[in-house]
């Protein structure tokens, strides 16, 4: 899909979602702020960063940040991947500083109609998996969308760093 | 679209470079003491571009000060008036005063230039007025005129200099003007805003090849590039390296034509990357020259002679690091020239030159750039930097005792030190050395300073050729490999076996590596990056007394395996490295050697973490953090132990009694009396035999490397008993010796360190310090250096 066609869907208020999985939940970020998708990345890890940050990892000379949203969100830690290789979800440079997140699968590109999307205050689907997300603060989850077999939990990857904005050194 | 701040931004940039040009041609005429017209011209010219947007722009201080400049010049280039050094003198302060102006050019309009402009008029009029209205046709130009300097824009004036037939072309008006005080700035067209940019970058490049100078161009060809554009392309051409690596490991060997277009791709790809990195490279001369100016008018304000020298100014450094060792550089010439050099007078009498010179030289060395301020003055006093450093309560008496010479000079490196008489307006006023520091080591460099008493000083910087690339060393410690700047680095070390758990002491709760006479805090990187929290004295306890208990584990493994024949190799690798004064040795597991790394700052995320200073793809496309010895200090909370180095030649550690602990070598010379050496001052030991010792006359020699050392024996110069003369021998070659000796000994009985409580009046001779019970056993402590004097002394007859 070329990005023209993929501006017009988004004018139509159909959004193109870049979809993976965590957990064995199903996540969506909008395809318009995926850079790219990186398999097999080493990472590094960084010690002393804070827990929901994995480390770093290059790209073709670039370096960038790789967050861990398991941890984010508090999931149980699968699998450890501090100095091993994972998937990568990439941002584009407008989205943020170079980052990126660590996924366990990366799926189809879904179509979804921004209308159906549940903003999670709604509080209109009670369901375990938006009280869970409610943890997630800075508004990193944007809302629900019922898919035919599945919710896709659809992100917002401007807020992801959110909490990072203004403490910068509150690692120290 | 641009704004009138863009104009404006704009503007002042072009000048700055005008100015700096103009600076460059004064240089040229004060180094030379020549005038070409040629140089006139372009002071001219740069003054007259200046001058003509200041008015458009409304900056009228600007424009008054460089009209009167522009008068001046231009009576100068048409030869009616004659350069003199009160011309120059006023000029380059008009030129001083314009970069202030620039400096601040909001208020570059209430400035008060009137003196000056005053001064300039007057001595503009000692020249005969303008000539009034002439035929614009007949404006002599002086012989180099046409020489016309690559200038973006040409005047009226210098196009009909250039070709007179066009003068009927051009309005009277502007003919009258272009005659008058200043032809070139007649013409509408140099009032003219500064092109865009877009277009005068086109534009350049095209003038320059479209009009070459006659007398071949001083200026090169330049484009101006925005930086970002720049690192991007920097970025790109990293990028393409790794690409090319990927390819270069996917090859296939066997196919030729793409073998060969891979080492080109490999080729053109290095000096791509090269090329690039250079663009941010400028050669230091750009820096130096401005000095000469500096210095001239120093020595004149301090009725002193200075010859100024520079050496090395093809040398390139990156942009960054030029602009930034300006200051540290002007407080050093300074320093040089005020405090350095002496008077006329006080040199006569010192029996030295005068002139005496202050020598700018930058060089390369090991990755860095090297830049010495090295003057031929006075040097300085080290008892007047301790009475300062008392006076001012920077330091105490028992810490100054304790200091090495090199460690004294530093002293001036502290905050609030000054030594200088006088506080004049040119230096000493206590802030130099500390700024120069600071200022340098900001960026990654160093600086360290030696001087000889009345012969003068040097100050030697440091510098990273470029902020962005480092000399770095690998090192690895569990899985990570980690980065350290060769800036923050001062060596390596690795204890083997049984050193790697006896050289380790605790003071306090703190762990220490006692090596050679220093003692060096310790610091482990896994604990330091295992823990997150500072150590604070608990945690550090804690650390510190599971060390040792796994140490003990380690030297009973040790003891163990050796003892049943199948001994354990250990080794302990550190890194010594220096955060300020403060020095530590850092444990890791492997060093994998240096590499040159390109420094990427740390995201926003993780930019407060003070164990790293950013980090780095390294050769094999991994990421490594880079460590950063000031916060890895500050995290591990690492004391200075050592007080200083511990000082002098012998290591002594005297406690209340008057004991210490020095290292001996005991020996005993047939018989049973023992005796003992400081191992300082022990060379080796040769095993010899003593039918090889040859009799010249009543001296006595062994030849040890085909040299004939001659042969003492402590019967010699002591009173003691003489030596059976056994066929194995050993002969001890002591430190320092300034003649081949060495001392004959029987018997060798041990080394290391003992408790000496030292009695100088049991047995007092000369060549024996004193007597100290050692190993339960009265032993006569020898002083090699005066035993050798007395024997020498001896067979010559007192004659050393």
């Amino acid at each position: 899909m070329s990005y023209e066609d993929a501006t017009e869907a988004a004018a139509n208020s159909t959004l193109q979602m870049c979809t993976f999985r965590m957990a064995n939940r199903l996540f969506g970020v909008n395809i318009l702020d995926v850079k790219e998708v990186n398999e097999n990345t080493n990472v590094t890890p960084i010690y002393h960063a804070p827990p929901d940050i994995c480390g770093y990892i290059n790209i073709r000379g670039q370096i960038l940040l790789v967050v861990n949203l398991r941890e984010t969100f508090g999931f149980d830690q699968g699998h450890k991947v501090a100095g091993g290789t994972g998937k990568v979800v990439v941002f584009k440079h407008s989205v943020d500083e170079p980052f990126g997140i660590l996924v366990d699968e990366v799926c189809d590109v879904v179509s979804i109609e921004q209308s159906r999307i549940v903003d999670r205050r709604a509080n209109e689907i009670p369901s375990d998996a938006v009280k869970e997300f409610r943890r997630a603060k800075d508004g990193i989850v944007m809302g629900v969308c019922p898919l035919e077999r599945e919710l896709l939990l659809v992100l917002n990857a401007r807020h992801i760093l959110g909490k990072y904005n203004t403490k910068a050194d509150k690692v120290a | 679209m641009e704004t009138d701040n863009d104009i404006l931004a704009e503007y002042i940039e072009e000048s700055r470079e005008h100015l700096s040009h103009v600076e460059q041609i004064f240089v040229e005429i004060q180094k030379t003491g020549q005038v070409s017209p040629g140089s006139i011209n372009d002071l001219f010219r740069a003054i007259h571009t200046i001058k003509g947007s200041a008015g458009f722009l409304g900056l009228t201080g600007i424009g008054t000060l460089t009209h009167t400049m522009e008068s001046l010049l231009d009576s100068l280039r048409e030869n009616r008036l004659a350069m003199t050094e009160q011309i120059t003198e006023a000029l380059i302060e008009g030129t001083d005063i314009l970069n202030d102006m620039f400096d601040d050019v909001d208020n570059s309009n209430s400035r008060d230039t009137s003196a000056l402009i005053a001064l300039l008029k007057n001595l503009n009029s000692g020249a005969p007025a303008p000539a009034a209205p002439q035929p614009a046709a007949a404006a002599p130009a002086p012989a180099a005129a046409p020489a016309a300097a690559p200038e973006e824009k040409r005047s009226v004036a210098d196009v009909l200099n250039q070709f007179p037939e066009l003068a009927q072309y051009v309005t009277p008006e502007q003919q009258a003007e272009a005659a008058k005080a200043a032809p070139a700035a007649a013409a509408p067209a140099p009032a003219a805003p500064p092109p865009p940019a877009a277009a005068a970058k086109k534009e350049e490049p095209k003038k320059d090849a479209g009009a070459p100078s006659a007398e071949g161009s001083k200026h090169e060809e330049f484009l101006r590039i925005r930086v970002d554009i720049l690192d991007r392309l920097m970025m790109l051409a990293g990028e393409l390296v790794l690409v090319r690596n990927q390819q270069l490991m996917h090859l296939d060997q066997a196919d030729a034509t793409l073998r060969s277009i891979t080492q080109s791709l490999d080729s053109v790809t290095t000096e791509l990357q090269e090329t690039i990195m250079r663009t941010r490279m400028q050669p230091i001369g750009t820096v130096f020259s401005r000095f000469s100016r500096v210095v001239r008018e120093l020595s004149r304000k301090l009725s002193k002679n200075i010859e100024f020298v520079t050496e090395g100014d093809e040398v390139e450094l990156d942009k960054n690091i030029l602009e930034a060792i300006g200051d540290p550089l002007t407080h050093l010439v300074r320093n040089a020239c005020d405090h350095g050099i002496e008077k006329p007078e006080d040199r006569k009498a010192a029996g030295k030159t005068d002139p005496g010179r202050v020598t700018l030289s930058a060089y390369h060395e090991s990755g860095q750039i090297h830049v010495d301020i090295k003057d031929n003055g006075k040097g300085m006093n080290r008892d007047v930097i301790r009475r300062k450093v008392l006076e001012k309560k920077l330091k105490t008496e028992d810490e100054l005792a304790r200091m090495s010479e090199a460690d004294l000079l530093n002293l001036i490196f502290l905050p609030g030190f000054s030594t200088a008489q006088v506080i004049t307006d040119v230096s000493g006023r206590g802030v130099g050395m500390d700024v120069v520091k600071t200022g340098v080591e900001k960026f990654g460099g160093t600086v360290s300073l030696t001087s000889v008493e009345g012969e003068g000083s040097t100050v030697k910087l440091r510098l990273p050729l470029t902020l962005a690339i480092i000399p770095s060393l690998i090192v690895q410690s569990g899985n990570e490999r980690f980065a350290i700047a060769q800036g923050n680095l001062e060596g390596l070390g690795c204890l083997y076996d049984t050193d790697a758990f006896t050289r380790v002491e605790c003071a306090g709760a703190r762990e220490v590596f006692r090596l050679r006479d220093t003692l060096l805090p310790r610091v482990r990187l896994k604990e330091a990056l295992a823990r997150e929290k500072m150590f604070d004295e608990d945690a550090l306890s804690v650390v510190t007394e599971q060390n040792s208990e796994a140490r003990k584990e380690l030297a009973d493994k040790y003891k163990e395996a050796e003892e049943a024949g199948h001994p354990i190799h250990y080794s302990l690798n550190f890194a010594v490295l220096r955060s300020g004064n403060l020095r530590f040795g850092l444990i890791i597991d492997h060093i994998h050697g240096s590499e040159e790394i390109v420094v990427k700052p740390m995201h926003r995320a993780v930019k407060g973490i003070s164990l790293y200073s950013g980090a780095t793809v390294l050769g094999d496309g991994k990421v490594a953090m880079i460590l950063d010895a000031t916060g890895l200090a500050r995290h591990y909370n690492v004391r200075d132990v050592s007080g200083g180095r511990e000082e002098g030649k012998k290591q002594k550690t005297t406690m209340d009694d008057g004991t210490e602990l020095r290292s001996l070598l005991l020996f005993s010379n047939g018989g049973n009396e023992q005796f003992g050496v400081s191992m300082q001052d022990v060379k080796r030991v040769e095993a010899v035999e003593t039918s090889s010792i040859e009799k010249i006359g009543a001296q006595e020699y062994i030849t040890l490397d085909g040299v004939s050392t001659r042969v003492v024996r402590l019967e010699d110069g002591l009173r003691v008993q003489s030596s059976s003369q056994p066929e194995n021998m050993f002969f001890l070659i002591p430190q320092n010796a300034r003649k081949p000796y060495g001392l004959l000994i029987e018997k060798l009985i041990d080394s290391g360190h003992y408790e000496v409580k030292l009695n100088r009046d049991s047995y007092q001779a000369d060549g024996v310090e004193g007597t100290a019970l050692i190993k339960k056993k009265m032993t006569v402590l020898v002083n090699l250096e005066q035993l050798m004097h007395l024997v020498d002394g001896m067979w010559y007859g007192g004659q050393v």
